[in-house]
């Protein structure tokens, strides 16, 4: 295949590490680690701004009294009652950053 | 053969194959094609004429016999002793420099931006309660995926020995699921949803802008006595009509936005019922007994799943297709024929191929072309490298009605032959197994084979009731093997407590979200360790 194409292959995104998709396995492991908490953080951000952005101010004013409370078992009603998963949220924004990632690096790299 | 999206066990990565090694996965083929050599150490490919070797392990789990029985789930992961040479790890401290810059500037930027949306308090309340509740590590899922371990595969491991194999079938299956979405949706926003959503919000901000520093201005103007007030409620009134102008425009954007959301949302709700069924299948669980029941229905429905977003004649084109590989006819066994795979592969890659007409640029602002698209290509080189089937743009605005089943039909043709490859199938396993639970679950499922007219009034009735497929998939999956998915008894009290299908599914999603939820919460969710040479 045409190393020069974006090649979006959907089994490779999801089964590999972001790492071996851009080549750079073999990178040191202190590295990969700062790497890997940085994108854990912006994904970490991207599903509070999912979260966030489906609640209306009152909602978001209620979430926020909520997490204070530390009562997960409400927490999770709480957002049950919202409609929101937190897990495919999860999911969802993880793969886009993946793609995302993936696609400015190669535009980098050519 | 597909990479395995199921973690490798430690047995497994000893496999080695004594051709060279591929990084490409080959095509799938019918199970016929690799032939036990008679000991538990030796499979003959005889398609690639190549001898898969495993090592004589002490004692082997039933996912490795089934493997090496069926084939499926050869994860031929060859360690390499090579060195990287120097060049090359300069090459790729250079690279990973550059990510860590990228996602730093990434972090720092959305950060920043989150905080000014929500303010510094709140954000930092919502990061210590996802980092320190369960609920919140749930997220941290997402730092599997990342590191390369889906949904699908936290779920699998987690279920207790060989028990737990065919229950993971469905778990795995919506893990899957899960996953596939989210990657259908991100090629689709990064196209397009990603340039409408930075629409709205520049028009958002517009309005905001303009709202914010023109209110000011005026207000200024007054407190210093430079407009009367009349004045002042005239600028006003012009300004609370630019307002509404601006709003009107946020409004449209976000109509265009919904509107467009809304259609992908259809379009990745067929794509990813599919895809799941696909990679399910591909990735080693046989869609025979575990998910489909074993008979032709099986492979004709999920087929017909795709007669939903093929045109008539593009479907005809489909069925012709289907005949001259005769993968339904002769190869519906335990698993499923390569050319079966090719016709899901054609018709997701038609889909992508008409997604990205809707395309106009990725959002780093490069061109992508429908050429490009085509590369979504479902690990099947069938599907691209001897281009088999042409890829054709399936028009999916137009969304037609399945027509009238053939899976009836076809199920009559080779009732035979279907029962007879299931049944020597099933004496295989069989044999091969000692363990308890896991006979059980066989005679449970070969019972349930074998009352092929339950099955077809089943699949029939569902396949006219018109409900949508991903309830039609679930209820399926659930129903064709009680027992590991969930007791009989429970799912005759679903059955029972349900006044109609809809009803029933919600039941089935509610289970499979608690078996989800249930594992999850004895998962080190921690990011994984990744491995080194």
């Amino acid at each position: 295949m045409d190393t020069n194409k974006n090649i979006i292959n959907i089994d490779s995104i999801i089964d590999k590490s972001i790492f071996e998709l851009l080549g750079i396995q073999n990178a040191s492991q202190e590295k990969k680690d700062k790497v890997m908490s940085e994108m854990a953080k912006t994904v970490q951000n991207r599903v509070l701004a999912r979260i966030l952005d489906n609640l209306d101010d009152a909602g978001v004013k209620e979430f926020e009294i909520i997490i204070d409370k530390d009562d997960e078992e409400e927490t999770k009603k709480y957002l049950l009652t919202k409609n929101i998963d937190l897990v495919k949220l999860a999911t969802e924004e993880t793969l886009n950053y993946k793609t995302e990632i993936i696609n400015i690096f190669n535009s980098q790299n050519k | 053969m597909t990479e395995t999206l199921i973690q490798a066990s430690p047995e497994e990565e000893k496999l080695e194959v004594d051709s060279e090694p591929s990084s490409q996965p080959g095509p799938l083929r019918p199970i016929s094609d690799v032939e036990d050599s008679g000991d538990d150490t030796d499979l003959k490919d005889k398609q690639n004429d190549r001898t898969i070797k495993t090592p004589a392990v002490e004692k082997k789990g039933l996912f490795e016999k089934l493997k090496e029985k069926f084939g499926f789930g050869e994860k031929q992961k060859v360690i390499t002793t090579e060195k990287v040479d120097a060049t090359q790890e300069n090459e790729e401290v250079e690279k990973i420099d550059k990510l860590d810059k990228i996602t730093n500037e990434i972090h720092q930027r959305e950060e920043k931006r989150l905080e000014s949306r929500y303010g510094k308090n709140l954000i930092g309340k919502a990061s210590r309660w996802l980092n320190e509740t369960h609920i919140g590590r749930m997220v941290k899922v997402g730092g599997k995926v990342i590191g390369g371990v889906t949904a699908a595969t936290v779920i699998v491991p987690t279920l207790a020995g060989t028990a737990g194999l065919l229950a993971s079938v469905a778990l795995f299956s919506l893990g899957t699921k899960i996953a596939i979405d989210g990657l259908i949706e991100s090629v689709q926003y990064l196209c397009k949803g990603d340039n409408l959503r930075l629409n709205l919000e520049a028009a958002k901000q517009d309005l905001f802008d303009y709202a914010r520093g023109t209110i000011k201005s005026i207000n200024g103007q007054k407190e210093r006595g430079e407009i009367t007030e009349d004045k002042y409620t005239d600028e006003l009134q012009k300004v609370l009509t630019e307002i509404a102008n601006k709003e009107q425009q946020v409004l449209v954007q976000e109509e265009k936005r919904v509107n467009w959301e809304s259609k992908q949302k259809m379009i990745r709700g067929i794509a990813s019922t599919v895809l799941s069924i696909f990679l399910t299948a591909g990735t080693g669980v046989t869609l025979g007994h575990q998910v489909f029941k074993g008979s032709g229905h099986a492979v004709n429905w999920s087929f017909r799943g795709f007669s939903f977003i093929y045109k008539a004649g593009e479907q005809a084109a489909l069925d012709a297709y289907r005949l001259a590989g005769g993968a339904l006819a002769h190869s519906v066994g335990p698993t499923v024929s390569s050319q079966a795979f090719v016709g899901l592969g054609a018709a997701l890659v038609g889909m992508a191929a008409k997604t990205v007409e809707e395309c106009k640029q990725i959002f780093n602002g490069k061109e992508i072309t429908t050429e490009q698209l085509k590369e979504i290509e479902l690990s099947n080189p069938e599907v691209i490298d001897n281009n088999k089937l042409e890829v054709k743009d399936s028009g999916t605005d137009q969304v037609q009605p399945p027509e009238q089943s053939s899976a009836a039909a076809s199920y009559d043709n080779e009732p035979g032959a279907i029962d007879d490859n299931i049944d020597a199938k099933f004496a295989g396993i069989e044999k091969a197994s000692t363990e308890k639970d896991v006979q059980r679950t066989i005679n449970n499922l070969t019972e349930i084979l074998k009352d092929k007219q339950n099955i077809k009034d089943f699949i029939e009735y569902l396949e006219t009731s018109g409900l949508p497929n991903g309830m039609v998939n679930r209820i399926v999956y659930f129903f064709s093997n009680p027992d590991d998915r969930v007791s009989r008894d429970e799912l005759e009290a679903y059955l029972a407590d349900s006044n109609d299908l809809e009803s029933l599914d919600a039941a089935i999603i509610g289970f499979a979200s608690q078996k989800v939820t249930s594992h999850l919460q004895g998962e080190n969710l921690n990011p994984p360790v990744y491995e080194t040479d």
